[in-house]
């Protein structure tokens, strides 16, 4: 073998290594654990105006509470998500609520871990932290079930909660409810009081809480459409933007005008198509308003009160897990209409519209959770 | 099932095609030159942050795609360097900018925008120009590969490295600027995406295209005609399984999910066997070796 040729390997192997040196540490998830005393996540938190629970928050140095939880004796709160925070919607309001939680003294400190990706580093990231004491440890999305299981099985005393929507509780695993198809009913009814024409549903994939938020958005645009219809179709991806605008844009050949997404690439997918046939869609977890001139309505959710069921379980010594829900009539949502649109949506339908809320709200009225057809 | 079987869905599938078929003519470009560019992804995703910066701040889409083209011509002379003139694993190189380029283009888009901040919809290409666009550069292609005197050295270079060093073309100076030149038209795909059927930017948002685009090159035997018409193909079928699936047909969704990959995949089989690989694809070049 000649030098040049052992210089090459040489190379090779010092440029191999420091690659995947750059890649793990660019790829490793970014973490961000803030005390209560510290407390600049709790001044960051009312800047997300996006989030009206956060917005209340108030500042850790106005707050007694928080510098009270610096004692040590509140609960340490971890969430891990797949994605970035700063995601305008799904992430955005768990980092909202987390920090709210902070700011408010129920937690004496937060970790919060983005692009952890499920499976190994997941199950690695959740591991630390349950070393480090943290509890609850909160899997913000559905598709860490398997590794939450596999880790909670090993910290018998750390409460674990993932985003299943399904009820998947199970000794100190826990899941945590998104009723977002009482929104979509909500919705249903603006839309059909804004746009003629049909229903169209779509998902990354075809999980239930998706299909109930399509079905419930049909039912609340039949109380005043009876005749119109709806399809529902999964993309096969949270994040394909382009896929989710054509699949929205071939709904729309067959006539739907009224659209809902579930999860955040089917909805702005769905949004840029809307805005492109002159149709209507829906902002999901967040208010997209300024996504798009056909964004007529939208839902914010205020995971703040989600996790502080957890935190309370934790507080009150529990080891075992539970179904987290906070429904609409709890606070759990809230629904934004666009001030564009206000003035265009008929006063049939703004009539129904408020009568249903205030039904749901005082517990009179239940929207019908379907996830079937 | 007419709302299948419509110029619509032809339309749709042309949208989903364009990206993905200039990032397989220069992935084709590359491979056809010795040089197995894994990292196509992430040069897409490079150059669709870099489109939908520009865009942003010069307010010209056209702009932005120059961008994108650029940054991907960049970052394939890093790719370049680091496969052709440091030898290092195409493989292992290629992923690993990938992995690289996921996190990177992330980071610097989260830094771009507030938390809180919605970012903003940026001007966008109607699909004539991009289909001319594609088009042209299909053809610049085909003219280079075919015609022309750098296109048969380059293609000899990806056969028999040892003839072109022989003959005194320089292997190694035509590798590192057919990588530059394949990265620039892959970043050039991410843009089209961003700056043409969607105005908006996201983590991740080529959403594995690089892949399939990698896929196509093999797919298409290594011609870039072939290259195009499987772009389409499976562009298609993407759009008619969406489609479908608005149907009432009982049929799990899963399998129209799987629809253009199971199409792709019978096409590779009955394709393979006339399709021949590049001779030296992957390998490095030593000329003190050779």
């Amino acid at each position: 073998m000649t030098m040049r040729s052992k210089n090459h390997r040489r190379w090779t192997s010092l440029l191999a290594a420091g690659a995947l040196t750059i890649s793990i540490a660019a790829c490793g998830s970014d973490d961000e654990t803030t005390d209560a005393t510290e407390a600049p996540a709790a001044t960051e938190a009312p800047a997300a105006t996006e989030a009206p629970a956060a917005t209340e928050a108030p500042a850790a140095t106005e707050a007694p509470a928080a510098t009270e939880a610096a004692s040590g004796d509140a609960p340490k709160l971890a969430v891990v998500y797949s994605a970035e925070w700063q995601d305008g919607s799904w992430g955005e309001f768990a980092y909202d609520g987390a920090n709210q939680l902070l700011a408010d003294g129920a937690v004496s400190a937060v970790e919060l871990q983005e692009n952890v990706q499920p499976g190994a580093d997941a199950q690695n990231a959740m591991r630390a932290l349950a070393e480090d004491g943290f509890s609850p440890i909160i899997a913000h999305s559905f598709n860490y079930g398997d590794d939450v299981k596999l880790v909670a099985s090993e910290f018998p005393e750390t409460i674990f909660v993932y985003a299943g929507g399904f009820g998947d509780v199970a000794a100190n695993v826990g899941d945590y409810s998104q009723p977002f198809f009482e929104a979509a009913y909500l919705e249903g009814i603006l839309a059909a009081g804004a746009v003629d024409g049909d229903v169209a549903g779509a998902g990354g994939f075809d999980i239930p809480v998706c299909r109930a938020m399509k079905n419930a958005f049909l039912a609340g645009a039949q109380e005043l459409d009876p005749d119109t219809t709806g399809t529902f179709v999964a993309v096969g991806d949270w994040y394909d933007v382009q896929l989710a605008k054509e699949a929205a844009l071939g709904q729309a050949d067959q006539g739907a005008t009224r659209f809902i997404g579930c999860g955040q690439g089917p909805t702005f997918g769905q949004i840029e198509a809307a805005n492109e046939i002159g149709g209507v869609s829906m902002g999901y977890v967040g208010d997209m308003s300024a996504l798009g001139e056909s964004v007529l309505a939208s839902f914010t959710w205020n995971l703040g009160a989600v996790f502080q069921l957890m935190v309370d379980d934790v507080v009150a010594g529990k080891t075992e897990a539970q179904y987290y829900e906070v429904l609409l009539k709890d606070g759990g949502m809230d629904i934004v209409i666009n001030p564009a649109w206000e003035s265009k949506i008929s006063p049939e339908a703004m009539t129904l519209f408020e009568e249903k809320l205030a039904a749901i709200q005082d517990g009179s009225f239940e929207v019908p959770f379907d996830a079937e057809s | 099932m007419d709302a299948v079987l419509s110029i619509d869905t032809l339309a749709a599938g042309l949208r989903l095609a364009l990206p993905v078929a200039l990032a397989a003519l220069g992935a084709l470009l590359c491979e056809r030159s010795g040089v197995l560019n894994l990292g196509l992804e992430g040069l897409m995703l490079c150059g669709a942050l870099a489109g939908y910066l520009v865009t942003d701040s010069t307010g010209s889409p056209w702009v932005g795609l120059f961008a994108g083209l650029v940054i991907g011509g960049l970052c394939g002379a890093l790719l370049g360097g680091a496969v052709v003139y440091l030898a290092a694993n195409q493989v292992v190189a290629g992923l690993a900018f990938s992995l690289i380029a996921v996190s990177a283009t992330t980071y610097v888009y989260e830094g771009s925008y507030d938390i809180g901040q919605s970012p903003p919809r940026i001007e966008r290409i109607s699909m004539p120009p991009l289909v001319i666009l594609t088009l042209v550069v299909l053809g610049i292609v085909v003219v280079l590969l075919r015609s022309t005197l750098s296109g048969l050295v380059l293609t000899a270079t990806g056969e028999s490295p040892v003839a072109v060093d022989a003959l005194g073309y320089s292997v190694q100076r035509t590798r590192f600027f057919t990588t530059i030149g394949g990265s620039a038209l892959a970043g050039l795909g991410g843009a089209v995406l961003v700056c043409g059927p969607l105005g908006l930017f996201i983590q991740n948002v080529t959403a594995g295209r690089g892949w399939v685009a990698l896929a196509l090159v093999v797919f298409a035997g290594w011609k870039p005609v072939p290259c195009v018409v499987g772009a389409f193909l499976f562009g298609v079928c993407d759009a008619a399984q969406l489609r479908i699936q608005g149907t009432d047909t009982g049929v799990p969704y899963e399998v129209f999910l799987a629809l253009p990959y199971v199409v792709t995949l019978v096409a590779m089989v009955v394709r393979g066997r006339r399709s021949r690989t590049p001779a030296t694809l992957g390998v490095a070049f030593h000329r003190s070796t050779a």
